[in-house]
């Protein structure tokens, strides 16, 4: 039966700034498992520590808020001991590019069937403004006493390089678009990285509404671009990579939202499981048995010990 | 006659001392003989010195003795490490090239060891040779037993038709243990036993060696005479035993105990324990659902090891991680979310020394405050500690018990001392086992799954499931993601019954004690004998209290002290130390009469807890802190000089 839009939607209030970009990525979120009509006993959404960590007390799935940097292993690990299940990640930039820039690089290299979803805003909004990984260099937002001495991650360039097999961008404010990308994001066979460009209204006085609206444009309305590696070909994988690392890198007067990378013939981290498990897919970690009706082990150690015997 | 053998056989790191020692350790107990064998290494893969100390007994043991009866020498920087630890009377074999080396001429050797047996040779008046030990020791009546590989090898060469001189040096480790059991009397189909069993059985490969076995066993017993202390009649009537260390042990603990999701990051000594269980990942039953395929990740660092495995338990398998000190020290902020969450992870914690990289390879017991309060803020979690092999294996089940029953992590803590000594132990028995997952929501609709099996269930109130609903005894049921029909919420942050976010005063301290009353529930609930063991008379003249390994030294000096001294003393061992068991500790020690607390640390940081638990001041301590286990002797003599003197502190550090 399918389930209605507000059947995933929680009763809490929403304690975001008024105005901010979280609202957006929020409903388009909710659309999408609405619209996939995901199965809420079955759908876990997890986050990091920050604005964007909140979003699971918003979400009427198993909602799963993490420690500050550490959503995806903790998302990989439930995916891992029970493949059948969706797991979306929810996480700021600072989150996921800053304290836990390693775990997504272990993640693009697993290509674990998960999808992350990244709210790119340019500060550390929870506390109170500083820069974060994503600002550019000599940019003075208002929290800051004086410019960002970093250099900034481009996301999607991270994502390519080190190895997400669907790599996308999005905009809070374009919610349709954006709920059509975690659509595609979540119904992807891989690891599936979708950064969203979030505006703060309260602390980046920069990266504005305003700012964004008139460069934003989409992908997708260029009719010659086609993101999908059609064929597992190393000629046909570095073209669609190529393509896919030129438009990462456009940003200023014109910035890119949609699709920018999408490969599925890499085989995922739970193919590579099953290569070592056969049975792994139909009786994952999570559906074995491990007691006799009389609660003693159902685990048979005999061969084990037979290895040892003297 | 008792057998109770006592030898060392050293070599260079990857030198084949390892492969060599499983053999012999095999051989003696194919034989019927208890063995116990501790290996020692440097963090360093070749080149560096690595021995094996083991012993040969008619009886269980679990523990070390000095000195020793034999030395078994596969270089020079073997004789000029060990040879003050063998006995008036004993015996060395080694290779007569090596007569002159200097030890000046051995890069490999640490300099401060270097100037101690320099220093010591030159008080004594011996040049600082090979020779010059070896005149020494003959002053002490040691037998010098010259194997001359050499020659052997020429034999062996014309036996098998290898020529080239690099095939043939691998031989040399197989001659040693041939030509050691030959010196204790070990039959030499004992060896061959144990040659198969390290080998393998391809003919290509143990052909050779059983002639390269047989060729030093012959030399050695045409040779080799006078040697001391040779084996007695096995025990008869045993039964089935294994042969095991203990990251081995612990593994198929946690396999049997229903273990199918293990992360870790590489570490030493933890990382055997995982490499194990991935190279016994499936177990195949005729019963499809009770096959086993354990997922094995190894992670881009402990913060993702812990936080994985507690991401994983949220399905309801059980999950759990393995790593040491710098590991664990990773894996605070996690532990904290997991307590927070009421999330049934396992970490078995494998002491090394520290502090830091402190001695990577070495054992240490410096981590128990360590482990009792990892992770920021007030949250329950049990730890358990294991003394020997045999417990281990126990131990690791009831990891899973104590974590699925009362939703808390569960810290199982042992050390390198367990983790890379090997043991004959009884084969352990399954039946005695239960599987305890304690109690789980299921919700509407869900029909009862034989893969429930072990869970108690409560199904509550349809459709308004609360994950951190109140209790009586602090325990909520838990829902198991996947296959419950129930949502619920996690955070970190303070929660409502729901799991939702909430600073609200009230809800802090119903939500807080709720917590924390699980452990006064498991407190109530966990049998005595699983908190601590009492060994001995109640009114003996000294009670021995200790943790961990140093158990099996502790136990064997004991039994010296009694039939040696005519000394009675018995042995307090804590097994648990969250939830502490005051009450049990202090029935104890308020009855006994001098107290010595044993420890392989510098702050006897136990005994600093049953002061804190119980206001029982240990006035006696015998610590040691240089990375080596403590032996039966060390812990006799020590024991003995207390009562003598009556001396606070004795600090130990026997052992290279």
């Amino acid at each position: 039966m399918a389930l209605k839009l507000t059947q995933y939607k929680t009763p809490l209030w929403v304690d975001w700034c008024p105005g901010c970009g979280d609202f957006g990525i929020l409903s388009a979120l909710q659309m999408a498992l609405a619209e996939l009509n995901l199965d809420p006993y079955k759908t876990v959404l997890f986050s990091g520590i920050g604005c964007s960590g909140k979003i699971p007390h918003y979400v009427n799935v198993n909602g799963i808020h993490t420690l500050h940097g550490r959503a995806v292993p903790y998302a990989t690990g439930l995916k891992l001991a029970n493949p059948n299940l969706e797991v979306i990640v929810e996480g700021g930039d600072g989150d996921m590019l800053g304290i836990g820039a390693g775990h997504l690089v272990a993640t693009g290299r697993r290509n674990v069937d998960i999808t992350i979803i990244i709210h790119d805003n340019g500060v550390y909004g929870l506390t109170k403004g500083q820069a974060s990984p994503t600002l550019r260099r000599g940019i003075k937002t208002k929290a800051l006493a004086t410019p960002n001495i970093y250099d900034s991650i481009n996301p999607l360039v991270l994502a390519l390089s080190v190895g997400f097999t669907f790599v996308a961008r999005g905009y809070a404010y374009e919610t349709k678009h954006l709920k059509e990308l975690i659509k595609a994001g979540i119904q992807h066979r891989g690891a599936a990285l979708i950064d969203v460009l979030q505006p703060c209204p309260t602390y980046n006085d920069i990266n504005t509404k305003e700012w964004y609206q008139p460069r934003i444009y989409k992908l997708e309305d260029n009719k010659e671009w086609d993101p999908i590696v059609r064929e597992p070909s190393e000629d046909e994988v570095s073209k669609k990579l190529i393509n896919a690392f030129t438009k990462a890198m456009e940003w200023g007067e014109k910035i890119p939202i949609g699709i920018f990378y999408k490969n599925e013939f890499i085989p995922t981290f739970e193919d590579r499981i099953t290569e070592r498990i056969p049975f792994y897919k139909q009786l994952p970690p999570a559906l074995q048995m491990i007691a006799n009706n009389d609660n003693t082990p159902a685990t048979n150690i005999k061969r084990l010990i037979e290895e040892k015997l003297v | 006659m008792v057998t109770d053998i006592s030898l060392i056989i050293g070599g260079p790191q990857g030198g084949g001392v390892e492969s060599a020692s499983a053999v012999l350790l095999r051989a003696i107990a194919q034989a019927g003989y208890y063995t116990f064998g501790k290996r020692e290494y440097f963090s360093n893969i070749k080149g560096r010195h690595s021995y094996f100390h083991l012993r040969v007994r008619d009886k269980p043991t679990f523990s070390i003795k000095d000195p020793i009866d034999l030395l078994v020498c596969l270089d020079a920087e073997t004789m000029f490490t060990h040879f003050n630890d063998v006995v008036k009377d004993g015996s060395v074999i080694f290779d007569p090239s090596i007569l002159h080396t200097r030890i000046s001429d051995i890069v490999s050797m640490e300099n401060e060891l270097k100037e101690r047996v320099e220093k010591f040779l030159e008080e004594h008046g011996y040049p600082n040779t090979i020779e010059g030990v070896i005149n020494y020791m003959l002053l002490k009546n040691v037998q010098m037993y010259q194997l001359p590989y050499g020659l052997l090898l020429q034999e062996v060469n014309k036996a098998i038709g290898v020529t080239a001189s690099s095939a043939l040096m691998r031989y040399i480790n197989t001659m040693a243990v041939a030509a050691t059991a030959a010196v204790i009397n070990l039959p030499l189909e004992n060896v061959v036993k144990g040659l198969e069993n390290v080998f393998g059985r391809k003919a290509d490969v143990i052909k050779p060696n059983v002639i390269a076995a047989q060729i030093a066993y012959n030399y050695a017993k045409e040779h080799f005479f006078n040697f001391k202390n040779k084996l007695g009649q096995p025990p008869s009537n045993i039964n089935q035993r294994i042969l095991v260390n203990g990251n081995e042990i612990i593994a198929m603990g946690k396999i049997a105990g229903g273990l199918r999701f293990q992360t870790y990051y590489p570490i030493t000594p933890a990382a055997d324990e995982s490499f194990y269980i991935e190279a016994h990942n499936i177990l195949e039953e005729a019963d499809t659902l009770k096959r086993a395929g354990i997922v094995v990740v190894q992670t881009e660092d402990e913060i993702s090891a812990i936080t994985m495995a507690t991401g994983a338990a949220l399905t309801g398998v059980r999950a759990a991680t393995a790593t040491s000190g710098p590991g664990f020290s990773l894996m605070a902020e996690g532990l904290s979310w997991a307590g927070m969450n009421e999330v049934p992870v396992v970490v078995t914690h494998y002491q090394r020394g520290g502090p830091s990289t402190g001695l990577p390879t070495r054992d240490s017991q410096s981590d128990l405050h360590f482990v009792l309060n990892a992770g920021h803020g007030e949250f329950p979690r049990i730890v358990i500690s294991s003394g020997d092999h045999y417990e281990a294996f126990y131990d690791a089940i009831k990891a899973f018990n104590y974590a699925e029953r009362y939703q808390l992590p569960v810290i199982h803590i042992v050390e390198k001392a367990l983790a890379n000594s090997y043991a004959t132990i009884p084969v352990p028995d399954l039946s005695k086992i239960k599987i305890d997952r304690g109690l789980i929501y299921l919700g509407e609709e869900t029909e009862k799954l034989s893969i429930l099996s072990g869970f108690s269930l409560d199904n509550g109130v349809n459709g308004d499931y609360k994950r951190f609903k109140f209790t009586e005894n602090g325990i909520s049921p838990r829902a198991l993601i996947g296959i419950s029909k129930a949502i619920y919420w996690n955070t970190g942050d303070e929660h409502d019954e729901y799991g939702h976010i909430s600073e609200d005063p009230v809800n802090r301290r119903l939500m807080y004690e709720k917590r924390m009353k699980k452990l006064e529930t498991a407190a109530k609930e966990i049998p005595k004998e699983d908190k601590i063991v009492f060994y001995g008379s109640e009114d003996a003249e000294v009670t021995l209290v200790s943790w961990g390994t140093t158990k099996g030294a502790i136990l064997d000096a004991i039994e010296a002290l009694h039939t040696i001294d005519n000394i009675s003393v018995n042995f307090l061992q804590i097994k648990i130390f969250s939830p502490f068991p005051a009450k049990e500790v202090l029935e104890i020690l308020s009855k006994s009469k001098l107290i010595i607390d044993v420890e392989n640390n510098y702050n006897a940081i136990a005994s600093g807890i049953i002061r804190e638990k119980t206001g029982i001041e240990i006035k006696h301590h015998i610590v040691k802190y240089t990375g080596r286990p403590m032996s039966e002797t060390e812990v006799y003599n020590a024991v003995k000089h207390i009562l003598l003197t009556g001396e606070r502190r004795v600090v130990l550090s026997h052992g290279a």
